[in-house]
């Protein structure tokens, strides 16, 4: 907490440093739109550097999540910089507009993106393990297929009940994939469907196929903390989908802006 | 092995069997299984084949191609939108203010950027500078050369307003802002070339944007003396608004305090007193000022028969214009001058307006300042070279009497000039006050009736030279009297075949003169004579007193004189008397204008502002300190007078230059006056103050100031007004962060000499 209270203090008062020097710059009779748009078109340039760094995990750059921090507090001092080079004004010309919105977007989806940061690791059920994304796909293969033998496997006695139920419930709940709304709105909700289903069949079979549907059990609790991990890894990587286009979008406007504003200032101070 | 790169999946087979002796041998890499039990195919195919899958793009992929897919979307789009609605349309960064509306280009401001689509990238390559792009706004702009001076003013009018700035704000601090700024931006160096337009306007904030919005720190920037705010460190006023002498003489203390309770007192409605200011002040056009009522409305109630003569101190007589002096003509011909008909019962003097049109070289000059300082009635003790010069000036009068009466004003006036060039018609009209020819003539015709045939016979001599020892000035009487008795042989054979008596004595006395035994002029005069010469001038010095003609005077009345007279002059020098039934002519021009009384032409004022007395003051003064400042200084100082005709400076004061020129200040400052100075202030914001001391809560009046010694030099800076001078006090209580406004230029002008927008040159349709 205190860290974050010195960050926030540097901050402000990196703005209050940027408004001041502006300031001084404008009553200087020069225009302060080139001092502080450079500090943007800077700023700007350093966070892409976060992104970089992500890229280069093995170099001795300093760890990712100082990186993450500097990335998250530089956004927060740019909105800032940002507001003073509009001048706290609503654009007026098209490709202004275009940059602004893009600015906007880039501001918001990154906010979004450092709440989840912030938020939703914590929600992710781990039971001490963690797949990452990329390998929840092939996990919950596996998974299909060892639930697919055990149905197979359970003994002739209580082979019609379990495998009707495989073939009912099981069999759609190891090979579909969850609503990602619902599975965020409900969590659990289909695993709670799929235990009483068979906790309704547990009473009918023999012990071996008790241990069976134990065991299913077991997958089925483990295709839930799949599925969970699978939704709130994906939200935390999809506003990334927003974030990431949008910077290309304002990089390239900005290369733009900045050509169109030398091009017309004709060497202004 | 995964997907390729492009994302296809590249299942097959386990492994490539390679053939070695016409066989094929399994290489299935250990790291898979090493050599499967079954070996290749016949055909060399590997028995194990992989299923194919389709590949699915993972996030981190995606998201880069959406990335890439963006930024190429970016670039097409505004490449279409640039190639297709112009750029002007996309690349400006707001719509421009409504003034610039009609502006139809970039390129009429920024004179770098070419048109055309994509045109604009050449400037960024050849780019354009500030000066050429203030010169596209100058194109429109009218302003003073040093536009792009701070404040469009002279750098020494700088200097001298910073320097009085720093002795009189020594002890102002520079707040710490300003240090600052100063410090990491200073000024100076980056405004060497000059501030261009676009420091100050900011273009493309939206069409209702003020461009000459300034805020009050940018325009502290550069001086030298800096402060916080209006409320704050702002300079006290020293005597605000109090900056001159008023130009019209008028004493609001004594006015209010003794003249206006008099006329009060006569409870006479011809003349009503001001009870309030707004019955002499009004509102200027401009809504800025506050001008006086004319004076038809506000003062001649009053102040008319001042100006008329008929009331104070003025005279009622008009002022002279032309006049035929009196001069002792007995001893001018006695001492070989050769005047002609001259009237010797005149008592004129020599009118200054006459010796301002005689005047006009430094020959002319000086022979005028030696006769200043005659006795025109009496000449017996004057030396050879005050009688020629005596002599010249009756040629002179003669010779602009006949211009007058023969040829256009234009013409006969021009020794106005003294370079001989013509005179604008209307200041001529205007310094005649348009005299008639018929007056002229008239006045020749019982003054001088012979002078057309005098004239004939005259040829034009030059000014005597009026030396500064008695034997030098004796020498030149004799080389003049030798000039001008050719001139009279020459004029005699030439054009008049019957000299007139006059002539005739002249010419012999001409020659008496240059057969004379020595220089000494007593011996002309027998002792008698000059006996009857000293009792004559010992009476013409009673006369002299006034500068006016006496219109009384008892020489006139003296039938004793005038049968004396008659002998010696002819029958047509006496003015013609009137008649019984006639007014007089001074009683007849009561309403001003020309009018001519025994051997003068006089002029009344018609009323007020009139153009006579006007044109001849404005005319005067503007002689003064140039080399007609000897003729004009007379007439300037007969016009300006306390006992004047018109009383025209009583109200209308004397501003003096150094170079000794005089400017008589006709009304309250004109608009043009303004320019070049910094403060305004708009009064018409400020008649809604809700309280009883209204206009006197800013002016109070101070009974005791000293207000007419400040017209007792011709300086205006001397002055001690009637008001109080107002402090800071008086706007901080409503010129505050929390009230009205406190911006520098709520009460401050930048360009201070004014920015025109000339009309538009439109040519006629032919």
């Amino acid at each position: 907490m205190r860290r974050m209270v010195r960050h926030a203090a540097l901050t402000v008062l990196a703005i209050a440093g940027l408004y001041g020097l502006v300031w001084l710059h404008d009553t200087a009779l020069r225009d302060a739109r080139f001092l502080d748009g450079w500090v943007l078109a800077a700023g700007c340039l350093a966070q892409l550097a976060f992104s970089v760094r992500r890229k280069l995990p093995l170099l001795p750059f300093g760890r990712v999540a100082v990186w993450m921090q500097a990335h998250l507090y530089m956004g927060y001092f740019l909105v800032a910089a940002f507001a003073i080079h509009t001048q706290f004004e609503w654009p007026d010309g098209v490709l202004e507009t275009a940059l602004w919105l893009l600015f906007t977007v880039l501001v918001l989806s990154g906010m979004l993106g450092a709440y989840l940061t912030r938020t939703m690791p914590s929600q992710i059920p781990s039971d001490g393990a963690h797949t990452q994304l990329e390998d929840i796909y092939s996990a919950q293969f596996a998974l299909a297929r060892r639930a697919d033998e055990l149905a197979l496997s359970a003994g002739r006695a209580a082979s019609v009940s379990i495998s009707e139920l495989y073939a009912n419930t099981l069999h759609g709940f190891f090979n579909a994939q969850r609503n990602v709304l619902a599975q965020l709105l409900w969590p659990s909700a289909s695993a709670r469907r799929i235990y009483a289903e068979i906790d309704g069949v547990e009473a009918h079979v023999d012990t071996g196929g008790q241990k069976t549907l134990t065991s299913i059990r077991q997958l089925v609790g483990e295709r839930d903390r799949l599925d969970n991990q699978y939704v709130r890894q994906l939200i935390l990587k999809v506003w990334l989908f927003i974030h990431i286009p949008a910077t290309y979008g304002m990089l390239v406007l900005s290369v733009v802006h900045i050509a169109v504003v030398y091009a017309f200032s004709a060497g202004a101070p | 092995m995964g997907p390729s790169w492009r994302g296809r999946c590249q299942g097959a087979f386990e492994c490539v069997p390679a053939r070695i002796d016409e066989r094929w041998h399994c290489r299935r890499p250990v790291s898979q299984g090493g050599l499967c039990p079954e070996g290749p195919r016949e055909d060399g195919t590997c028995c194990r084949a992989i299923p194919t899958c389709r590949p699915r793009r993972s996030l981190r992929a995606a998201r880069g191609a959406v990335s890439a897919w963006t930024a190429i979307l970016t670039v097409g789009l505004l490449s279409l939108a640039l190639t297709y609605a112009g750029d002007a349309d996309i690349l400006i960064p707001g719509p421009l203010s409504g003034g610039h509306s009609p502006v139809a280009n970039c390129s009429n401001c920024h004179t770098g950027v070419k048109q055309g689509s994509f045109a604009w990238l050449h400037a960024l390559v050849s780019p354009s500078t500030l000066r050429e792009d203030t010169k596209a706004c100058l194109s429109c702009h009218e302003v003073t050369p040093a536009a792009l001076k701070p404040h469009g003013q002279a750098l020494d009018q700088l200097e001298a307003l910073t320097k009085r700035s720093l002795e009189t704000e020594a002890a102002q601090q520079t707040p710490l802002s300003g240090l600052m700024r100063n410090a990491v931006f200073p000024t100076t160096a980056a405004f060497s070339e000059g501030i261009f337009c676009a420091t100050c306007h900011k273009e493309h904030q939206g069409r209702t944007a003020d461009l000459s919005a300034v805020s009050p720190a940018r325009c502290q920037t550069c001086h030298a003396v800096q402060f916080d705010s209006f409320e704050d460190g702002h300079p006290q006023f020293s005597s605000y608004p109090y900056s001159r002498r008023t130009r019209i003489n008028f004493d609001h203390a004594s006015h209010f305090g003794e003249h206006f309770g008099k006329t009060r007192a006569k409870n006479d409605p011809a003349q009503p007193v001001p009870g309030a200011c707004a019955d002499c002040h009004q509102p200027a056009a401009d809504n800025m000022r506050m001008d006086v009522k004319p004076f038809e409305k506000v003062c001649s109630a009053c102040h008319l028969h001042q100006i008329a003569g008929t009331e104070r101190l003025s005279s009622h007589q008009g002022i002279t214009f032309l006049s035929l002096p009196g001069l002792d003509v007995d001893t001018l011909e006695e001492r070989g001058a050769t005047p002609g008909a001259w009237p010797r019962r005149s008592e004129a003097k020599l009118s200054p307006f006459m010796a301002l049109l005689i005047g006009r070289d430094r020959d002319s000059q000086a022979a005028l300042e030696v006769i200043r300082g005659l006795k025109l009635h009496d000449l017996t003790q004057a030396s050879d070279a005050e009688v020629a010069a005596v002599n010249w000036l009756v040629w002179e009068i003669k010779t602009l009497l006949h211009a007058l009466s023969t040829a256009s004003p234009s013409t006969a006036l021009q020794r106005l000039t003294q370079d001989g060039s013509a005179v604008d018609a209307d200041l001529l009209g205007r310094l005649t006050a348009h005299l008639p020819r018929d007056v002229v003539t008239s006045a020749i015709r019982e003054w001088l009736p012979d002078l057309d045939t005098e004239i004939a016979a005259h040829q034009p001599i030059a000014p005597p030279k009026t030396g500064r020892t008695q034997a030098s000035a004796d020498d030149t009487f004799r080389t003049w009297i030798a000039q001008a008795n050719r001139t009279l042989e020459d004029g005699t054979q030439d054009t008049s075949p019957s000299p007139t008596p006059e002539v005739k004595k002249a010419k012999i006395e001409v020659r008496i003169a240059q057969e004379g035994e020595d220089d000494d002029t007593s011996d002309i005069l027998s002792d008698e004579e000059a006996e009857e010469a000293e009792t004559a001038a010992t009476n013409d010095d009673t006369d002299d007193g006034s500068e006016i003609l006496d219109e009384d005077s008892d020489i006139l009345d003296d039938e004793d004189d005038i049968e004396e007279d008659d002998d010696a002059e002819p029958e047509s020098e006496k003015p013609a008397p009137a008649t019984a039934a006639a007014l007089d002519a001074q009683s007849w021009a009561d309403l001003g204008g020309w009018y001519r009384q025994d051997f003068a032409l006089l002029y009344k004022p018609t009323g007020h502002a009139d153009r006579f007395f006007k044109a001849w003051l404005d005319h005067a003064a503007s002689l003064l300190g140039t080399a007609a400042a000897d003729t004009s200084a007379p007439v300037f100082a007969a016009l300006t007078d306390e006992r004047a005709q018109g009383q025209c400076t009583k109200c209308h004061s004397i501003d003096a230059d150094a170079a000794g020129k005089r400017a008589l200040n006709w009304g309250p400052a004109a608009i043009e006056s303004m320019e070049g100075r910094f403060t305004v202030f708009a009064h018409e914001p400020h008649f809604g103050f809700d309280n009883k001391k209204g206009c006197m809560t800013c002016h109070e009046l101070d009974q005791t100031a000293p207000y007419q010694k400040g017209f007792e030099d011709h300086d205006p800076a001397t002055f001690a007004s009637n008001f109080k001078a107002m402090q800071m006090d008086q706007c901080t209580s409503c010129h505050s962060e929390s009230a009205a406004a406190t911006t520098c230029l709520t009460c401050h002008e930048y360009h201070v000499n004014d920015v025109k927008t000339p009309v538009m040159s439109t040519k006629v349709p032919q």
